[in-house]
C-alpha cells in the first residue's frame, strides 16, 4: 500500500521533537485529524535546522519527517520550488524529469493514487506559507 | 475481489426498488408536483403526499404530525433552528437568547445549526444537570459513532420539561429502529432518506403540526405562498408546502416512499452477526473495539492511524469510514480521537464480517509493525 521508505519514516522518524527557542508553526488537517507542529530555524532566508511534532496518519507523519530532511540546508526560494514539484507529484502531475533529483521524497509518490490523502502529504509543507512571509526570522 | 461495503451509516446501500421508483418517475411521470392541473402533476402531488404518510408510519406518527421535506437531516435541523427564533416577521416560538441544549454525542449537524442561530447553546456532557431551564432540547437519537440508542433520554427530558420544544436528530434511527414519536414525547424528528435506502436528496422532519405552523421557512420562493402582491406582502400557503420552497426532488421522494415501506418491513432485522464480528475483531492483536451496537462497530488498531486502517481496507476492497465522523466533540470527550467505523446494513452478511476480520489480521504487518 505505502512505500517502504514512507513506512520507515512513519515508524522511526528522524526529525520528530520540539526545538527550543523556535516558534512552532501549528498545522491541522481536519480530514484525518492530523495535528502537526513544525519548527524551522531560518537565517538569512535559509533553513538551517528543523523538526516536527504531533499526531497524525502515516502519510502526514512520514511526509513531515521527509520534509524536514529535504528542506534543511536549503534556501526558502529553493524549497518553495521544491514544494511546487512535490504538490504536483502527490496528485500524479510531476514529470520524471522534475522528479529525478527528488530522492526520498519520492516515497510520497504513492499518494497520487489516493486523492483523499494528498492533503496529509502536503500538510508539513504548509509551514512554508507561514514562514516564507517572514524571511530571515527564526 | 468483490467490494464489501461497510459504510452504511454514511449512506446505506440502496434498495433496487427505490432506485427503480425514482427512475420510473422521470420516465413515466416527470411532472412538477405543485400546481399543475393536468393528470401527471396531480399524480406527482398525490404520490408526494403518500410518501409523507409512509414516513409517518415509520415513527408511528398520527395526524397531529406532518412531514416536511428537505434535502436531508442537516437541512431539516437548520430549518428548525432558524425557524424557531421569534422575529418581527411573525414566525418563531422562542427568543434568540433562550437556552438550547444539545448533547455531546451529537453529530455536527445537531450542534452547528443551533450555535449559528442561538446565543445560549449548551453542548451537554450531563443532560440531567444541563436541561434545567432549557427552552429547546435537541438530542441525537442514535450515535453515528457507536450506534448506541440514546433516544430514551428525550423521554426523560419531556418529563422534566413539559413545555419545552424537544426534538431528535434521527438520521441513524429513522428507518432502522422502531420509534413511537408520541411515546418519546418529541415535537420533531429529523431524518435522511438515503440513510435507509432511499435515493440521496430527500430527508426532512416529522413534526407536530402545531409547531410547524409557527416555523419560519428556510427558503422563500415558489410554492410557499398562495398569493403575493407587488408590494411584497405574501399570503403564505399552509404547511407543509409553506416550508418547502421550490420544486421538490420528486424522483427521490418516489424512491423514499418505497424505501420507507421496505424499512418498515425490516425494522426487526437481526444484526446479531455484527456483534460476532466485533468479538472476532477483538481477538486480533492490536484491534481495540471501542463500541459495538446493533449494526455499528467503532474501533482502532494499535499503532496505526484510523485513516491508514481505512486506506489499507480500501486496498482490500472493504469500504469503511475513519476520522472524526462529524462528531469531533464526542470523540474528544471520550478521549478516543479519530476512529474507524464499520457500519452494516441488512444487505451485508456474516461473510462480509469475516472479510473485515481477516483483513484486519494483516494490517499491522503491512504497516511494518512487528
Amino acid at each position: 500500500m505505502y512505500d517502504e521508505i514512507l513506512l520507515e519514516h512513519n515508524l522511526h522518524p528522524v526529525y520528530q521533537g520540539k526545538m527550543d527557542k523556535v516558534e512552532p508553526i501549528k498545522l491541522v488537517n481536519a480530514g484525518c485529524g492530523d495535528e502537526l507542529e513544525v519548527y524551522l530555524k531560518i537565517k538569512d532566508g535559509k533553513i538551517e535546522d528543523g523538526s516536527f511534532d504531533g499526531n497524525g496518519c502515516a502519510i502526514a507523519l512520514a511526509s513531515a519527517d521527509l520534509f524536514i530532511e529535504a528542506v534543511t540546508g536549503k534556501s526558502l526560494d529553493e524549497v518553495l520550488k521544491q514544494r511546487e514539484t512535490f504538490n504536483k507529484m502527490v496528485v500524479g502531475g510531476a514529470s520524471e524529469e522534475e522528479l529525478k533529483e527528488f530522492g526520498s521524497l519520492r516515497a510520497l509518490e504513492c499518494v497520487s493514487r489516493m486523492p483523499a490523502r494528498a492533503n496529509c502529504a502536503k500538510l508539513a509543507w504548509c509551514a512554508l506559507d507561514k514562514c516564507s512571509k517572514r524571511p530571515g526570522k527564526s | 475481489m468483490r467490494e464489501v461495503y461497510l459504510d452504511n451509516a454514511a449512506t446505506m446501500i440502496k434498495s433496487e426498488a427505490a432506485v427503480q421508483a425514482e427512475t420510473d418517475f422521470y420516465h413515466e411521470v416527470n411532472a412538477n408536483p405543485l400546481r399543475g392541473l393536468y393528470k401527471k402533476s396531480v399524480q406527482a402531488k398525490t404520490e408526494v403526499d403518500a410518501c409523507r404518510e409512509a414516513v409517518k408510519r415509520l415513527v408511528l406518527a398520527d395526524d397531529s404530525y406532518t412531514v416536511i421535506f428537505t434535502k436531508n437531516a442537516t437541512e431539516a435541523l437548520n430549518l428548525v433552528a432558524n425557524g424557531l427564533i421569534l422575529g418581527d416577521d411573525g414566525f418563531g416560538v422562542v427568543e434568540q437568547d433562550a437556552k438550547v441544549v444539545v448533547d455531546i454525542e451529537s453529530h455536527h449537524s445537531n450542534i452547528l445549526p443551533w450555535m449559528q442561530r442561538f446565543k445560549n447553546v449548551v453542548v451537554s456532557k450531563d443532560l440531567a444537570q444541563d436541561i434545567t431551564g432549557a427552552s429547546v432540547v435537541s438530542l441525537v437519537a442514535v450515535s453515528n459513532v457507536t450506534g448506541e440508542d440514546l433516544s430514551g433520554r428525550i423521554r426523560e427530558a419531556r418529563m422534566r420539561l413539559p413545555e419545552a420544544i424537544l426534538g431528535l436528530d434521527g438520521a441513524q434511527m429513522v428507518g432502522h429502529s422502531k420509534i413511537d414519536i408520541k411515546a418519546l414525547g418529541v415535537d420533531y424528528i429529523a431524518f435522511s432518506g438515503h440513510k435507509f435506502g432511499a435515493p440521496m436528496g430527500v430527508g426532512g422532519l416529522v413534526i407536530k403540526k402545531t409547531l410547524a405552523e409557527k416555523l419560519r421557512p428556510l427558503c422563500f420562493g415558489g410554492g410557499i405562498v398562495d398569493s403575493v402582491s407587488e408590494a411584497g406582502e405574501p399570503n403564505f400557503a399552509n404547511i407543509p408546502e409553506r416550508l418547502e420552497g421550490g420544486t421538490l426532488p420528486t424522483g427521490a421522494i418516489y424512491g423514499l416512499k418505497v424505501a420507507a415501506k421496505e424499512a418498515l418491513e425490516n425494522l426487526d432485522f437481526d444484526f446479531s452477526f455484527v456483534s460476532d464480528v466485533a468479538q472476532e475483531m477483538s481477538k486480533n492483536t492490536g484491534v481495540k473495539v471501542l463500541a459495538a451496537n446493533d449494526s455499528f462497530i467503532a474501533f482502532q488498531v494499535e499503532g496505526v492511524h484510523p485513516h491508514d486502517v481505512a486506506q489499507f481496507l480500501a486496498e482490500e476492497n472493504i469500504s469503511v469510514r475513519a476520522g472524526w465522523l462529524c462528531a469531533e466533540p464526542f470523540l474528544r470527550f471520550k478521549g478516543w480521537g479519530p476512529v474507524v467505523r464499520a457500519s452494516f446494513s441488512r444487505y451485508n452478511t456474516a461473510d462480509d464480517g469475516e472479510r473485515l476480520v481477516s483483513s484486519l489480521k494483516k494490517i499491522r504487518g503491512a504497516m511494518g509493525i512487528k
